[in-house]
């Protein structure tokens, strides 16, 4: 314990670990704060100038806009919706007078998409409204769940493994869907990007732990110590793990208070499947947060291990850096280049202790993605196997870090 | 106490830093001399067990080290060459970082760590950072950690190196008073580090030990190729490119020179008693003794054929 605290007590005195965490605090509220950036609400004046209103100010109209709108997404109230809709396009076509959608439109909009996108494939919601009924709505969660069989029979024909899995996991979806304002847009995706930077700030300091010691010759002297193999190296180890879990949980924790407290708290009791309406696991908002805090803290901590087994290879804490980072981006570009078709390729990057965490394979866009990974006779949905790579490489790394470390012999 | 090297080999690759060395050491300060690359670094690693050897074996009191593990790793006291440290932190929290890595309890590495401190005069920059000291004060505290746990076997690689002459008289001083019941091994380039304070020189060339025993033993194995003269600048111009010169000084329009050869190098010059620094400039003034093999072997030719 006493070199646990001492180990602790030399790593957090560097000044590598203040700007780490200083910077990942001042990356999480900026962060925070982007994400209100694309909250807007426009007005006209009496004189008929637009006038547009952004960020938190847009965010409490909004919410007071939306307010009687909210609740359960039922089948009476998405009719009456497109009711309104129609209405309004039979009058006006696709130029509904500004005030009039700003009224009627724009606060039911969750709604008519979620109709468009159950009953049409046409991106232009207007065009895909105009051909629906408000009486066709009247089976609209059976035509979800017809939609997403045959979503998934149209991505992997003839297999009832993953046809059964998806099913089996939507049946658990309660319905009627629950909508409050504040749905993630783009907040899930900062989320996933400020965990990538934790990520990288975390293989920063944690690439020198042992490296460091190598190349400054200052671990010829800790290993002929007494203590200075297995009892150093976990120190070692749970010193710099305790100082990720604090950032990771500083950061993180900023980012969500002041992104679900502007928000508003009741936006995690919404139906994920109200922004994803294809997604087939039974969460709400807040529990797909709490999702991917969960799968992000497993993939970062299977990374930092990572990053410490190769520290104790290396010769040079660059050269630790530079692999350590090269992994951490591997995961993104495989993905990219197999444009989420299950293969080797694919088990690849979700086994990477990073897999998960980049730019385009993040867990929010695979939770919707329906990637499935073929691991022999079984299917694999992508963020299990990401999530159970990572619980496994955390212990791995762990353990064969000491082992390197204990093993390794000086130059 | 026995601390012994039994056929000690260390391979790199197409190098063989040390080759087969077998040396039993009892308690007393051993000085290993050789020049850069004689594999004493390598020895003194092995001897610590952060390296393993290739083939033999390091045994203390008769039981191999790398199996005694940290029971082994408790009676040593390490002091590498390149010594390094956490600028960030203080003297006192370097010596409590390594006691607690000693396996000294914390109120015992306090009370030690201060005692060392005011044994290598460090004491009244404690709490100054590591990365304001220079580069003597550095070295101070590297023999202070290799102190900590009252090593039985002290190993130093080169401690005086960057000490100027005062802090090396005090170390050699420090060294000499606590090596009662220890076996300290001390490598240097600095002959009159150990000539001093040695009980045993252990000469290392090529991976081997090439010479053992007092200084006064092993330097009488040169008796009589030690030489002084006077030569004129361009004679000791020549004599310089010719032979080993222990030592050169100006004395008015001519020079005094020290020479150490098997044979007598000019007319005038006398014979005196070797040091151990002509000892080991005569082992490992490597070009200077080829040079003078060849010179020697034309004298011969010319000898032979008169």
């Amino acid at each position: 314990m006493r070199i646990f605290m001492m180990e602790l007590k030399r790593m957090s005195k560097t000044r590598a670990t203040w700007i780490s965490v200083a910077a990942a605090v001042a990356l999480s509220i900026v962060l925070a704060f982007s994400t209100f950036a694309g909250e807007e609400y426009e007005t006209v004046d009496q004189d008929g100038n637009i006038e547009r209103i952004t960020g938190i100010s847009a965010i409490a109209v909004n919410k007071e806009q939306k307010a009687p709108y909210e609740g359960e997404v039922t089948v009476s109230k998405l009719q009456s919706d497109l009711e309104v809709f129609h209405n309004l396009f039979d009058q006006y076509g696709g130029n509904i007078p500004f005030d009039l959608y700003n009224k009627e439109i724009s606060p039911r909009f969750q709604r008519l998409n979620l109709i468009a996108s159950v009953y049409s494939n046409n991106q232009d919601i207007f065009t895909a409204l105009e051909k629906i009924e408000p009486n066709d709505v009247q089976n609209f969660y059976a035509q979800r769940n017809q939609k997403l069989e045959e979503t998934v029979e149209a991505k992997y024909p003839h297999n009832s493994d993953v046809k059964n899995q998806v099913m089996l996991l939507n049946s658990q979806v309660k319905t009627p869907l629950t909508y409050f304002y504040g749905l993630p847009n783009n907040s899930f995706f900062i989320l996933n990007f400020l965990t990538f930077i934790l990520l990288l700030i975390c293989v920063m300091i944690n690439a020198p732990v042992f490296s460091a010691e190598y190349q400054t010759g200052s671990d010829d002297i800790l290993r002929s110590t007494r203590n200075g193999r297995a009892k150093l190296a976990v120190s070692k180890l749970l010193a710099a793990l305790l100082i990720d879990l604090i950032l990771f949980t500083v950061s993180i924790t900023i980012f969500i208070l002041i992104v679900d407290k502007t928000f508003g708290w009741e936006r995690l009791v919404s139906s994920a499947q109200i922004h994803n309406p294809f997604l087939f696991l039974p969460i709400t908002v807040g529990e797909e947060q709490a999702l991917l805090v969960g799968a992000g803290f497993l993939t970062l901590f299977a990374t930092a291990c990572f990053s410490m087994f190769l520290s104790t290879k290396c010769h040079s804490s660059t050269t630790t850096l530079v692999i350590a980072i090269a992994f951490c981006l591997l995961p993104d570009i495989l993905y990219q280049v197999i444009q989420g078709a299950g293969n080797f390729a694919g088990f690849i990057s979700c086994i990477l202790p990073s897999g998960g965490l980049g730019i385009n394979n993040n867990l929010s866009y695979q939770l919707g993605n329906m990637l499935f990974i073929q691991v022999g006779q079984f299917s694999v949905w992508s963020p299990y196997l990401i999530m159970g790579a990572a619980a496994i490489e955390i212990p791995l790394f762990f353990i064969l870090a000491i082992r390197a470390y204990c093993k390794h012999q000086v130059s | 106490m026995e601390l012994t090297f039994s056929n000690l080999t260390k391979k790199y690759k197409d190098k063989t830093a040390v080759d087969a060395l077998s040396i039993t050491l009892t308690p007393g300060i051993y000085g290993l001399l050789g020049a850069n690359g004689a594999g004493k670094t390598t020895l003194m690693r092995m001897a610590c067990g952060i390296l393993n050897p290739t083939s033999g074996k390091v045994l203390f009191d008769g039981k191999d080290t790398l199996s005694m593990g940290e029971n082994y790793r408790d009676l040593l006291g390490y002091l590498p060459q390149h010594f390094g440290y956490y600028p960030v932190f203080t003297a006192l929290d370097y010596l409590l970082y390594i006691a607690a890595l000693k396996g000294l309890s914390a109120g015992a590495a306090k009370v030690r760590a201060n005692e060392l401190l005011e044994l290598v005069s460090l004491q009244t920059v404690a709490k100054k950072k590591i990365k304001t000291f220079s580069g003597g004060m550095k070295r101070r505290l590297g023999i202070a950690q290799a102190l900590l746990n009252d090593p039985k076997i002290l190993v130093l690689d080169e401690p005086t190196a960057g000490l100027d002459p005062k802090e090396r008289v005090r170390f050699r001083n420090l060294i000499s008073n606590i090596s009662k019941d220890k076996i300290v091994i001390l490598s240097t380039h600095i002959v009159s580090d150990v000539e001093y304070i040695a009980d045993i020189i252990l000469m290392m060339k090529e991976g081997k030990l090439i010479h053992q025993g007092k200084p006064s033993e092993i330097t009488a194995s040169i008796s009589g190729y030690v030489w002084e003269c006077r030569a004129d600048p361009m004679q000791a111009e020549m004599l310089n490119s010719e032979y080993t010169i222990s030592n050169l000084k100006h004395e008015g329009n001519a020079d005094m020179l020290r020479i150490v050869s098997e044979h007598k190098p000019t007319e005038n010059a006398v014979q005196t008693e070797p040091t151990l620094e002509d000892l080991y400039l005569f082992y490992f003034s490597e070009e200077k003794s080829v040079m003078e093999r060849k010179r020697r072997s034309t004298s011969e030719n010319r000898e032979r054929n008169n």
